[in-house]
């Protein structure tokens, strides 16, 4: 499937040998052998790769014309410096990001992760059969992940089966940091938007302006109600809907249950809604093990501050038999990871450059000696 | 505690990729001919000196279409939920539009979306995009649709701000015309009608475009997007989500708000109090919900523009004309006297031509 060809311009570079895939030209340090494509996205390409120097399996994704687009390269940028930070069981690995021939005027990026089988949105999809052991441990596994993460001070902010990667022996990660933040207490109006929308939080949909670690904590509430139901919970089409469908399920809430709404106007519409008695997990899940309908309730709370934390859901009952506290440290230092939304391409070329030298150490010693 | 041990024994069978989809993408050739053809790995078509004859233009019905054989030639725009690039056929030369959606789909829903699209595929109505042909590999539908070298709609606004109400009126019919098709003939509501779905090329043909694919984004979980971009255009009984909300009259209620806009040179709602921009979806909401229609200034624009504006903006879904009924308003042919030249309107106003 990946066919070796000839550097384009005809001027081949030390270190590097070139693959098409998928009608895509790869330009991959000579470490890595491509296998074969495995996933193409808005994004850019994924491979599958063999490292020869260690015969270890990765997946090298490029990001094609990466500058183009400055929110995607703020984006790229953002993931880049948290994963270089992050260094957990359940949190993606970046291995390796391989240097440009061009400092001042490369287009395409190559990230180099760690190789998983697939993600749980595949899984989900399938037809493989998912027992309680299994969602139990996925959810423990994706709890603790994230419990790192919050205790770092840093919200994922777009959590959905898609961007959790999974082994054949169940292990998972949490992958995907391009929509991350600090979770700062500044006031900054966030306009762009967080979280695809069917696991996006009642506070982020109703517009509130200070939103924490809980809208993660909804976000796999929704992902493990799809594991137990093997299809989303709240599959909106766009925000109005979506918010009917939560209340549909949730029911109407009271007075006391939407006081954390600060937008008058947005409270407004959601006391105009339709009457809902709402629907019971234990009837949307009759399945279900008692103990994982308990928990599900606890996070799918419409008022994030009455929603289960993370902390809280290791500790629930449904969690007993995997979660010991003693073997789950937090991250060390809370990461510092604004970045100056303003950049622009140049700097954060600079900037990302920058960050290929952590993976890259004898680069960066050429380039002190070029100083 | 060793990692190994928390897991419990568990075990997944992966899904394996299908391999022959790799094959077929990347060795199909629908319009591959003995003989005539020699194809290398760049797809290079060497046909002999005998045959000067230029390969016939591919139909919609044909379903020759491979992806393997078309080039990419530039990314023409952010699409609903894709990627729209210009692209074109290796053997013909033909130009299409490819639109790219990444989409996770269940595999229940993937033949219900390739029906679907199969279905706008035999939607034969000059006022409608043609859709070619669609394919759905890895995680991706790509569609190959009728390339309009003018853009849309939102492009020309962008350009001209306004557009006077003559050129407004030829505009109309056409939509009209392809509303009356995809509501009385094939009954289906596109949803989603805005100026960046009304498609034009430098031939001054208007068309819609999406109507399938806006029915897919609500199925599945397609890109997240913008708050206020999926609300601008949408009916009071929508927003309400009533029962009625999913009507044909729907589509009207967005078709006068888009000719409103046209006309005012910005869209017909204001944010209160002067402000630049809406604090938030909400007041947008309320404003279309509870206050009364906007409405072109009557000292500006004709008395049938007027009334056909306000023929398609009644809140009351009942109240509103059919795409049918609209087509026999005096706005829709007052100036069919006055030959309209929408080709020379759209070329002037600089629309982006085809061009390698």
């Amino acid at each position: 499937m990946a066919t070796p060809v000839e550097p384009p311009n005809g001027i081949r570079t030390e270190g590097k040998h070139y693959y098409s895939m998928w009608q895509t030209l790869f330009e991959f340090d000579s470490k890595y052998v491509p296998i074969k494509p495995i996933g193409r996205g808005a994004y850019g390409i994924v491979c599958s790769s063999v490292n020869r120097e260690t015969n270890e399996k990765v997946a090298i994704k490029k990001i094609q014309n990466a500058f183009e687009n400055r929110v995607d390269a703020l984006r790229t940028l953002r993931e880049l410096k948290l994963l270089r930070h992050l260094h957990h069981e359940n949190v993606i690995a970046l291995k390796d990001i391989m240097m440009p021939v061009h400092r001042n005027s490369f287009k395409d990026v190559y990230l180099v992760y760690e190789l998983m089988d697939t993600d749980l949105h595949q899984i989900i999809k399938s037809s493989q059969a998912l027992s309680n052991d299994h969602c139990q441990y996925f959810l423990f596994q994706l709890l603790r992940g994230l419990k790192y993460l919050h205790s770092a001070n840093i919200l994922h902010r777009d959590l959905k089966p898609g961007n959790l990667l999974i082994n054949a022996n169940c292990d998972l990660k949490i992958c995907d940091f391009g929509l991350a933040r600090t979770n700062c207490s500044k006031n900054q109006f966030m306009t762009e938007y967080v979280v695809t929308r069917w696991y996006r939080a009642p506070e982020l949909l109703l517009c509130c302006d200070n939103y924490g670690t809980s809208i993660d904590v909804w976000s796999v509430g929704c992902i493990f109600a799809e594991l137990l139901g093997r299809k989303p919970i709240f599959p909106g089409s766009e925000c109005l809907n979506q918010l009917k469908l939560i209340i549909n399920i949730l029911g109407s809430q009271r007075e006391e249950d939407i006081e954390f709404i600060d937008n008058p106007k947005a409270k407004k519409y959601i006391k105009s809604l339709p009457y809902s008695p709402g629907s019971p997990f234990s009837r949307l899940y009759p399945n279900a093990h008692p103990l994982a309908i308990d928990l599900l309730a606890k996070m799918l709370v419409f008022d994030p501050t009455k929603r289960i934390s993370v902390t809280e859901a290791l500790q629930h009952p449904y969690m007993a038999p995997l979660y010991d506290p003693n073997c789950d440290p937090p991250a060390v230092i809370p990461i510092d990871l604004d970045i100056d939304e303003d950049l622009g391409e140049e700097m954060i070329r600079e900037m990302m450059w920058k960050e290929m030298l952590h993976y890259h150490p004898e680069s960066a010693m050429e380039n002190a000696g070029l100083c | 505690m060793k990692k190994g041990n928390l897991g419990l024994g568990l075990k997944l069978s992966v899904p394996v990729s299908d391999q022959s989809n790799f094959a077929k993408f990347l060795t199909e050739s629908g319009t591959f001919k003995d003989g005539d053809l020699l194809v290398n790995r760049d797809g290079v078509r060497i046909v002999s000196q005998n045959d000067v004859e230029a390969p016939p233009p591919i139909k919609p019905t044909d379903n020759q279409l491979a992806l393997a054989d078309i080039d990419v030639i530039k990314v023409v725009g952010k699409g609903n939920g894709g990627v729209v690039q210009l692209v074109q056929h290796k053997w013909t030369s033909q130009f299409f539009a490819l639109k790219v959606i990444q989409m996770n789909i269940e595999e229940s829903m993937r033949k219900q979306i390739t029906q679907e699209l199969k279905i706008n595929q035999q939607a034969q109505c000059p006022y409608v995009v043609v859709c070619y042909q669609s394919f759905y590999e890895n995680g991706v539908i790509s569609i190959i649709l009728e390339y309009m070298d003018g853009g849309s709609l939102a492009d020309l606004l962008k350009k001209v701000k306004t557009i006077p109400e003559s050129y407004l009126a030829a505009i109309c019919k056409q939509v009209l015309k392809g509303l009356v098709y995809l509501h009385h003939e094939r009954h289906i509501i596109h949803r989603d009608l805005k100026p960046s779905n009304l498609l034009i090329n430098h031939i001054g043909e208007v068309k819609i475009t999406d109507f399938g694919v806006s029915a897919i984004m609500e199925s599945t979980s397609g890109q997240a997007n913008t708050f206020i971009g999926t609300c601008n255009y949408m009916s009071p009984e929508r927003i309400n989500g009533s029962q009625e909300g999913y009507n044909f009259k729907s589509d009207i209620w967005s078709l006068g708000l888009i000719l409103l806009e046209c006309a005012l040179g910005r869209f017909p709602y204001a944010p209160p109090d002067q402000s630049e921009t809406w604090e938030s979806i909400y007041e947008l909401i309320e404003a279309i919900v509870e206050k009364p229609p906007p409405s072109p200034p009557s000292e500006q624009f004709s008395t049938e523009f007027c009334s056909f504006i306000s023929a398609c903006l009644q809140k009351d879904p009942k109240d509103r004309l059919s795409a049918q009924e609209l087509m026999a308003h005096p706005f829709v042919n007052m100036y069919d006297d006055l030959e309209v030249d929408l080709s020379a309107y759209f070329s002037n106003a600089g629309s982006p031509l085809a061009t390698l």
